[in-house]
């Protein structure tokens, strides 16, 4: 191998790596677009019992599902073990974040300090502890 | 863990970026093995090690890495 090699390697593993976030974020726009015009119809009550909006709106969360699931799964292959492990840990914090905020939510909502337990609140909330882990850890090695 | 990566790839005149494609993984992850913030796999190790042709315990010592952290 001669030197320059690496670097055309390095190069090109890159450029999957960031292709594929490329795409995922493509069709997270495609499926939150046609999921959101799904809802907003609902919501104005001109989508009740409309196929085209059922079928749209359905098609916008199969889409979400299988990108992520896909997605999740080409990004894996390609990411080193590095990548992983950032990711592995973010993970675990979001989900130790998740396991004590809702039980203690749910807990003070039972004694009347707070109200009902927020499942957005707690799901945005979780997302953005995972995602500041990942930057984190990112960060740490740049 | 304490490792020799630094010199051997300066040694061969590559960059974090070179050593990243040869071993197929990113620049980042050169940089985190080669500052001790990550302990890398056996496979990369022996991946590391043939790269070099030198034997592991010449590049990698893991007498001083708990301090490190």
């Amino acid at each position: 191998m001669e030197t320059g090699e690496g670097e055309r390697l390095h190069s090109q593993q890159r450029k999957r790596f960031w292709s594929i976030l490329a795409a995922l974020a493509g069709v997270g726009l495609v499926a939150g677009f046609a999921s959101g015009f799904a809802a907003g119809f609902f919501d104005a009550g001109g989508g009740v019992g409309s196929p085209i909006v059922l079928f749209v709106g359905a098609a916008g969360v199969a889409l979400f599902v299988v990108a992520v699931v896909y997605g999740s799964w080409r990004f894996f292959v390609n990411a080193d073990e590095v990548e992983v492990s950032d990711n592995l840990w973010a993970s675990l914090i979001g989900f130790y974040f998740y396991a004590i905020a809702f039980p203690a939510w749910w807990c003070l909502s039972k004694i009347r300090v707070v109200g009902e337990p927020n499942d957005w609140v707690i799901y945005a909330a979780t997302i953005v502890i995972a995602t500041g882990a990942y930057a984190f850890r990112k960060w740490q090695s740049r | 863990m304490e490792n020799r990566l630094r010199v051997l790839r300066a040694e061969r005149g590559w960059s974090q970026a070179e050593l990243g494609g040869r071993l197929g993984v990113s620049r980042q992850a050169v940089n985190a093995i080669e500052t001790g913030k990550h302990d890398p796999s056996l496979p990369l190790v022996f991946k590391i090690a043939r790269l070099f042709e030198l034997p592991i315990e010449s590049i990698f010592n893991d007498e001083v890495s708990d301090g490190n952290r």
